[in-house]
């Protein structure tokens, strides 16, 4: 009898156990290699193509670009030397001397002409054309001079220079990215879609070569297996990608280095204004009351995020922070439901005043997040119908329009152009970012005149007054500033982060410490 | 009577469950979706049996409830499985010709896929519910059902019990049915314990892709997968569900071997 019931127990842990067993994979990774633990896949790494952060982000190692932002978000010389607007529709941009790509060949001004005359080639489909389209001629003047003339002032021009550049006669790299030649601090040594990249040291970088050998990225999409290779030693930095709630104990089973900064990343619910529903204003203000964002940050997030007002951070030049908010009051938001004219059908009862749907990711924290949503809402009589979908089919359906409400973020806001993209009633998809089909005149008039005028102050005060009417009108409700959290390898030396999460400064880090064969 | 304490135990098991499923809104001391952020991942104690979860939520109400979920998918899938398993798998082996080779080509189209996999396609395209989730497992789950009973009855065929049913005229139904089946309840059950294992863990895989069941309805399987990220600090969120789906499998597969053990008696 205690010999076959043994046998019962051992098999039902035999079922339970191998599916997480074989999550603990022993990957080899090459001697002096930093490994990053990522939580999913970056998609493209072309720069023509690049959208999703980690594709930037590694890319941003791989390439570089005419200008590049620094820690503070202020754009700095990369491969321009320096640049100049000689009027408010031509910029010129004096390159760097001796800069090689990965193949030896010498960057000069024809491969800044192919790399963004490719972007802007309908053929190419990049998704960087639109906000390139103000360009109208990219000419060469010299070998490492090149000139950029646009069709009418365009303020955020000098964003669209971050784009990286690859060689004359690069073809749009379609199947598998193994031949993408950049000049950037590392080579493009492997990419394995769904599991891993790794980059190699460009020995000859102009900057001089980066002390570590070289970076594997390393996809591991289940947070409890990250902080386990971690513990291992198998994975020597997570950046945003580790559960709130195990930060503790990484600090107190790991000699892990952690980082805690303030970060721009916006995270948000985005409402469909096509809804019955949500397009009455009254509405929108109401949820915002009724969502206790204080309380999710506090305990789901522990901390990790501070209240949001509106898509720009306290950090940006353009921050307006005298606009409406909407703290945590659900009287107020049961008496707004009251004045838009869906009355409680029955007091305290469950009936509800009506239904919205609310899609999310898959991701643990997200689902979380929903539910206690879900919660908000049903007390003060709206029924959310929670969906989470893989990520895949979640974007898709947020890029169609096909949702009531959903939640995201932004990541790397930089000119404030971006309210452009998210609320101009030309940015309809596919043509931009408005998905859920905001229309102001009043917004689109200010947003077309804060792209035109290439004036600071009168630039952040156009922006103040859009920040207002969004703030009003909520097809955002804002949610929280995330804070960025990187736990990495303490002999880890000179990463500096950045706050919308860039990794470009792991070009100057190192080991203090020689890293032991894993 | 060593196999008869051990059939008796594993009914003991089932029935308590099947009672705890069925008693659910008496036995759990609180609402099991109800929220309260400041009480998040609390450990077992007077208030809460089994602690709390990340959403504050008491886990042994959950537990209860999921169980209702739980074992309705786990015991609809292998029951709808099985029942075609049989039949297509009778058929198969039964005849042989082109129906066999029918059958199992088909049986080869669909494992050629990741179970899995046909099942996200299936609930993705369907839309998200329980009703969608135990046919999704069923599109796959009878083929393991039909492989065992064509290879049984492939042998059973030869044996001159049912030489003799034919010869005294029975028809091949009656054979099958009359004759055949009984003789394959053994590996039928044994079969049927794993798949309701595998039904009730695949309803948690699919839940947690937000195919299945939608939170924050609780079921076992979304239960463990939830609580996974929290192995290390709280592990009660994953011992509960865990032990209720380990002590399913265990009622499951002390019942099998009970039944096997009477029907071999039997039939000596």
């Amino acid at each position: 009898m205690v010999k076959k019931s043994k046998q019962y127990i051992l098999r039902a842990f035999v079922c339970l156990w191998i599916p997480l067993a074989g999550c603990l994979s022993q990957p080899q990774t090459p001697p002096g290699y930093l490994v990053v633990g990522l939580e999913s896949s970056p998609g493209r790494l072309d720069p023509r193509y690049a959208t999703d952060a980690n594709s930037v982000r590694i890319g941003a190692l791989v390439f570089n670009s005419l200008v590049r932002a620094d820690e503070n978000s202020r754009l700095q010389p990369d491969l321009a030397e320096r640049w100049e607007a000689v009027d408010e529709r031509t910029y010129l941009f004096h390159l760097r001397n001796g800069v090689t790509f990965h193949n030896g060949k010498p960057l000069t001004a024809a491969d800044v002409k192919y790399t963004y005359d490719s972007v802007l080639d309908p053929a190419t489909r990049s998704p960087k054309r639109g906000p390139l389209q103000t360009v109208e001629a990219v000419e060469i003047l010299g070998r490492y001079l090149i000139r950029f003339r646009l069709t009418a002032p365009h303020a955020p021009f000098l964003e669209n220079a971050t784009l990286g550049i690859v060689p004359v006669g690069s073809p749009p790299v379609r199947g598998l990215e193994v031949n993408l030649i950049g000049s950037g601090p590392f080579t493009l040594e492997e990419h394995v879609p769904g599991e891993k990249v790794v980059l190699k040291s460009n020995p000859v970088y102009w900057e001089g070569p980066p002390q570590i050998a070289g970076i594997v990225f390393r996809v591991i999409p289940d947070a409890i297996v990250r902080v386990l290779e971690f513990k291992k030693g198998t994975v020597d930095f997570v950046q945003n990608d580790i559960e709130p709630d195990m930060l503790p104990w990484l600090e107190s089973h790991t000699d892990a280095a952690v980082k805690i900064d303030q970060g721009t990343t916006f995270q948000y619910i985005g409402t469909n204004l096509d809804h019955p529903v949500l397009r009455l204003r009254e509405v929108r203000q109401a949820i915002a009351h009724a969502v206790d964002r204080e309380a999710v940050i506090r305990h789901l997030l522990k901390g990790l995020g501070t209240g949001a007002t509106g898509l720009l951070s306290p950090a940006h030049w353009a921050y307006e922070p005298r606009v409406p908010q909407y703290r945590f009051d659900p009287e107020q938001a049961k008496r707004l439901l009251d004045q838009a004219g869906f009355p409680d059908p029955d007091g305290d009862g469950p009936l509800p005043r009506f239904t919205l749907s609310y899609k999310t990711t898959t991701l643990d924290l997200r689902r979380r997040i929903a539910e206690a949503f879900k919660e908000h809402l049903r007390r003060v009589g709206i029924e959310l119908e929670v969906r989470t979908y893989e990520w895949g089919t979640f974007y898709e359906d947020i890029k169609k329009g096909n949702f009531h409400l959903y939640s995201l973020a932004w990541v790397g806001v930089t000119d404030p152009d971006i309210y452009y993209n998210l609320f101009h009633s030309d940015s309809f998809p596919p043509n931009g970012d408005n998905r859920g089909r905001y229309r102001n005149r009043e917004t689109d008039a200010l947003l077309e005149r804060g792209r035109r005028s290439l004036v600071s102050a009168e630039r952040k005060r156009i922006y103040s007054q859009v920040q207002h009417i969004l703030a009003r009108d909520l097809p955002y409700i804002p949610l929280w500033w995330t804070k960025n959290v990187v736990v990495m390898n303490p002999t880890i030396r000179g990463f500096i982060p950045y706050p919308d999460g860039e990794l470009i400064s792991l070009k100057k880090a190192s080991f203090s410490a020689a890293k032991p064969p894993v | 009577m060593e196999g008869k304490s051990l059939f008796a135990t594993g009914l003991i098991i089932l029935l308590l469950l099947a009672g705890a499923a069925a008693f659910a809104p008496l036995l759990a001391p609180h609402n099991p979706t109800e929220q309260n952020l400041e009480k998040d991942l609390f450990p077992p104690s007077r208030a809460h049996l089994f602690g709390t979860d990340k959403l504050g939520r008491d886990i042994l109400g959950r537990v209860l409830y999921g169980a209702r979920i739980s074992l309705l998918v786990g015991l609809s899938t292998v029951a709808i499985s099985c029942f075609l398993g049989v039949v297509l798998g009778s058929l198969s082996g039964y005849f042989g010709g082109w129906t066999d080779h029918l059958i199992m080509r088909l049986i080869d189209v669909l494992l050629a896929f990741p179970g899995i996999l046909l099942a996200i396609a299936f609930t993705a395209v369907l839309g998200p519910s329980l009703r969608h989730v135990v046919l999704a497992l069923c599109l796959i789950g009878w083929t393991g059902y039909a492989r065992l009973v064509r290879g049984e009855i492939l042998a059973l065929r030869e044996r001159e019990f049912v030489h003799a049913a034919e010869a005294l005229g029975g028809t091949p139904a009656r054979i099958v049915c009359r004759h055949m089946v009984p003789n394959l309840l053994q590996p039928l059950l044994i079969q049927a314990t794993f798949g309701m294992a595998g039904a009730i863990l695949a309803e948690g895989s699919l839940s947690f892709l937000g195919l299945g069941v939608q939170p924050p309805t609780p079921s076992w399987g979304a239960m463990l997968s939830e609580g996974r990220q929290f192995l290390l600090v709280a592990p009660h969120l994953t011992a509960f569900p865990g032990l209720a789906i380990m002590l399913t499998i265990l009622g499951l597969n002390l019942v099998g071997d009970g039944l096997r053990d009477r029907l071999e008696k039997r039939g000596k």
